[in-house]
């Protein structure tokens, strides 16, 4: 498979510090204060990653090599530029790179230095696959509002069924629990999330995505575009791992397995829900709580778009 | 009282977090945890629960905010101290398992170019493939796949000898290279001496032995059952092992261990070690006694074949000196053989309580090679012997799940593990059978192995007891008394440790022996104390 490059990736040229090397994801934190992620594959892709796929293992090896060789400091960093000095029609490079003030040893396994060509990258977004998938399933089997409800008693099947990994979450009996059922009352709810409970992406963040990829469905747009800007202008609130996935959310492309569940939704009704139960059980094992916190947002979501008309 | 403790611009996987504060909430004395970001509602959330207001408004939505609540002043700090522990802690697992999946051959090889073994677990089919790969990319390769066609085995063997590579396997689930213990293998002691095995228990059961009598493993290669055995496949492997570790400074005693090879191939092999010029053994399971020949000492059993190659690697020169040293159990395991008389003493001991009809020796063995060990043992002593992996298709077993007369059974056969996993990594099947044949009146001695080390269940021995408890339980009801002689395989080093497997077994009244063939002695001894009516 060739390399994708989510479209929310900043262009290069630019620089950014390792943050974490994880089984899947490469996390890096890039100057404007959301993280951009390298990704295995196509399954973990969301709009501000790139996924290396073929080349994924020896560029995670390498970036672990620089990450724990950097130590506490985390002064390694992936460099993403054009090489060369025009930058028409290059492919980018992605480089590993240990920054000054590393006093240790040099790194072994070759890590500083190593680089990546993205050749015949293409670039990833998921949002004209939404538009087909609503403009097929709107003709079929009573269209889009049969494929909503059959989807809703699907997801709250499913979420009944399965026990939270944890009752600290925002779904649990705990202070986040106890707060995230005051902060529905609010006026400035769901936008009050952002930055919301536990985990390193807030699990307010995760319920907002669902929210908002669900919401993409269906219901006026101009609520819609109102939750978005509203969500937009409290970015600064969470982190930056909840803040690159919220730019995804607003921008319409929320992570692969979210979106894999909303096109399995659209499909719901005329394939009698086979592919979103595998969907919905590939969400549920992401993350530590993510999954689940996404899932209960994307139903909330569907629920807020019911009893509305097909936008066309 | 109230702490909050902060670590400025971290970043935890989210499931450590989960698990840190599921941890400290469950701490005595700890009233409230919260592990979060420390994003604009988090502190509002956090200032409600009464947490210091301007302490958390400094803070950014990338720092790391434990907010911990407890009854005093010694539970906040062992609570705080535990969450950062247990943060630390999953990190450091992360980063020590050190485990890069890769979807490819190629791409494993890029991880690291310096590798040089590859260890190659895929379904037969496949199997074979891939080992192509790797030979051809210049790695010796241990294939731990069966189902691999003869053919296949003969082309894949040749290849490697082409190159100058050991080709371990197809089915070869233990070696220990450069003192790594590789699939279900041990950690033993490095020393001097080399051993190549077409048997994974019999390797294992001989190089825990000789770690047991002090001396130590150079390089332990496993070659594949038919390696040997198959006079077109013609021991390759065996035989490039040999002149391998002829050449190795580091290896002054050669032990091979397989069941009877092919009469050329065995030749072949003698000659290998002989031409090696190392002192050497050779055991091959079930052979008839066999003399010496020059550097070469012939072994009758697993036990005597550990024995001799400590001896050599001790410094003994040649067979008749170490024969010469090995003195008969004076009451310590080492170098010693079994003295006769103490073995029948104990089996009299424990003869004396059984009821009548209590005839039958039932060996439940995980380990292959030490159920053909026992099984050539028995069959020798008492005659007729029962087994699933009897040569002999008259004592072949008819149903391997229910003994009839002495028996000797393999768990680890196809017929027990078809979608199931072995019994070494899983051992409740053989509780299951333990139970079953503590049930049946004719038993008179459970025989068993115990295999530890890597690839086998973290506690094998806590996986019996109950079982043990029940049949010997189910044998006095009856007015009997069920004897269970055990051996275990092992070291001290293991991940399971020997001491604490064998503590289990004895706390249950189980004898347990120092190697296999002892085991299998006792067993036999308490079955000709019935027969010959010492009750």
């Amino acid at each position: 498979m060739r390399p994708r490059i989510g479209f929310l990736v900043p262009p290069p040229d630019w620089s950014a510090l390792i943050v974490g090397v994880y089984e899947k994801a490469i996390s890096l934190l890039h100057a404007d204060g959301a993280l951009v992620s390298l990704v295995r594959g196509a399954e973990d892709m969301e709009a501000r990653a790139i996924a290396l796929d073929e080349s994924w293992d020896i560029f995670a090896w390498k970036a672990k090599q620089a990450f724990e060789e950097a130590g506490y400091k985390r002064q390694a960093y992936v460099d993403f530029r054009l090489p060369g000095s025009s930058g028409v029609n290059q492919a980018p490079c992605i480089t590993l790179r240990i920054g000054e003030g590393y006093g240790g040893a040099e790194p072994s396994h070759g890590a500083q230095g190593f680089s990546l060509a993205l050749d015949d990258a293409e670039p990833w977004d998921t949002r004209d696959e939404l538009r087909q998938g609503c403009r097929a399933a709107l003709p079929a089997d009573g269209g889009l509002a049969a494929a909503i409800a059959a989807s809703l008693a699907m997801l709250k099947a499913f979420l009944a069924q399965t026990i939270p990994e944890s009752s600290d979450g925002i779904g649990g009996g705990g202070s986040f629990g106890k707060a995230f059922t005051r902060l529905k009352e609010r006026q400035d709810f769901p936008a009050c999330l952002v930055g919301f409970g536990p985990g390193t992406t807030p699990a307010g963040d995760d319920w907002l995505a669902g929210f908002l990829a669900a919401a993409e469905l269906g219901g006026p747009l101009n609520r819609l575009a109102g939750l978005q800007a509203d969500i937009r202008q409290r970015l600064p609130s969470t982190g930056a791992a909840g803040r690159a996935l919220l730019l995804g959310a607003i921008a319409g492309a929320p992570p692969a397995y979210l979106s894999r569940v909303r096109q399995a939704c659209l499909r719901c009704a005329a394939d009698g829900g086979s592919a979103l139960s595998l969907a919905i059980e590939a969400a549920l094992g992401h993350g530590a709580s993510s999954g689940r916190d996404s899932l209960e947002g994307f139903q909330a979501g569907l629920e807020s778009i019911q009893d509305f008309s097909p936008r066309d | 009282m109230k702490r909050l403790t902060v670590r400025k611009d971290a970043y935890y996987d989210s499931v450590f977090l989960m698990l840190a504060a599921r941890g400290i909430k469950g701490m005595k004395g700890v009233r409230e945890a919260v592990v979060a970001m420390a994003t604009a509602m988090n502190v509002e959330l956090l200032v409600e629960l009464g947490f210091n207001k301007a302490e958390l408004k400094a803070l950014s939505p990338n720092d790391m905010a434990v907010a911990i609540e407890a009854d005093d002043e010694a539970a906040l700090e062992a609570a705080t101290q535990e969450a950062f522990d247990a943060l630390t802690r999953k990190k450091a697992a992360a980063a020590g398992a050190g485990l890069v999946k890769t979807g490819s051959m190629a791409a494993a090889l890029k991880l690291d170019e310096d590798a040089n073994v590859a260890i190659i677990s895929v379904p037969g089919a496949y199997a074979a493939r891939e080992a192509r790969k790797a030979l051809t990319a210049g790695l010796h390769v241990m294939l731990f796949s069966d189902n691999v066609s003869l053919e296949d085995e003969i082309a894949l063997k040749k290849l490697a000898l082409s190159k100058g590579l050991l080709m371990m396997g197809p089915d070869c689930g233990t070696a220990i290279i450069n003192g790594k213990p590789l699939c279900f293998a041990n950690v033993v002691r490095r020393g001097s001496v080399g051993i190549v095995a077409a048997s994974g228990t019999g390797l294992q059961e001989v190089s825990c032995l000789i770690d047991r009598y002090g001396a130590g493993v150079s390089q332990a290669i496993g070659t594949g059952g038919r390696d040997l055995k198959n006079a077109a496949v013609g021991g390759m492997t065996s035989i490039l092992a040999i002149k391998a570790l002829s050449a190795d400074p580091a290896t002054t005693v050669l032990a091979v261990v397989a069941k009877p090879p092919a009469p050329d191939v065995a030749a072949k092999l003698i000659q290998a070690l002989k031409d090696s010029g190392k002192p050497s053994v050779a055991h091959f399971l079930g052979m008839a006694p066999r003399p010496d020949e020059g550097n070469v000492a012939f072994a009758q059993d697993l036990e005597e074949a550990a024995l001799l190659a400590a001896r050599f690697a001790g410094g003994d020169p040649s067979p008749a000196s170490a024969r010469a040293n090995i003195l008969d159990d004076s009451g310590n395991d080492r170098y010693n053989r079994p003295r006769p008389q103490a073995i029948q003493a104990l089996a009299s001991t424990e003869a004396a309580s059984m009821a009548p009809g209590q005839r039958y020796l039932r060996g439940l063995y995980t380990g292959g090679t030490l159920a053909d060990e026992a099984l050539f043992l028995a069959q020798r002593a008492l005659g007729g012997v029962y087994s699933n992996n009897h040569t002999d298709s008259a004592w072949l077993m008819a149903d391997p799940k229910l003994s009839v007369g002495h028996a000797i059974v393999d768990l680890g056969d196809d017929v027990f593990t078809a979608g199931k996993p072995h019994p070494m990594i899983d051992p409740a099947a053989r509780a299951e059978r333990i139970a079953q044949e503590g049930r049946d009146p004719q038993t008179a001695v459970i025989l068993m192995d115990l295999v530890i080390g890597y690839g086998s269940h973290p506690d094998p021995a806590g996986a019996c007891v109950q079982a043990i408890r029940e049949a010997r339980a189910a044998a006095e009801a009856r007015g009997g008394y069920l004897p269970v002689i055990a051996s275990v395989t092992g070291t001290a080093a293991d991940p399971q440790g020997y001491a604490g497997q064998v503590a289990k077994l004895e706390a249950e009244g189980v004898i347990v022996m120092p190697s296999n063939y002892r085991a299998a002695l006792l067993a036999i001894e308490i079955i000709k104390h019935r027969s010959g009516g010492n009750r």
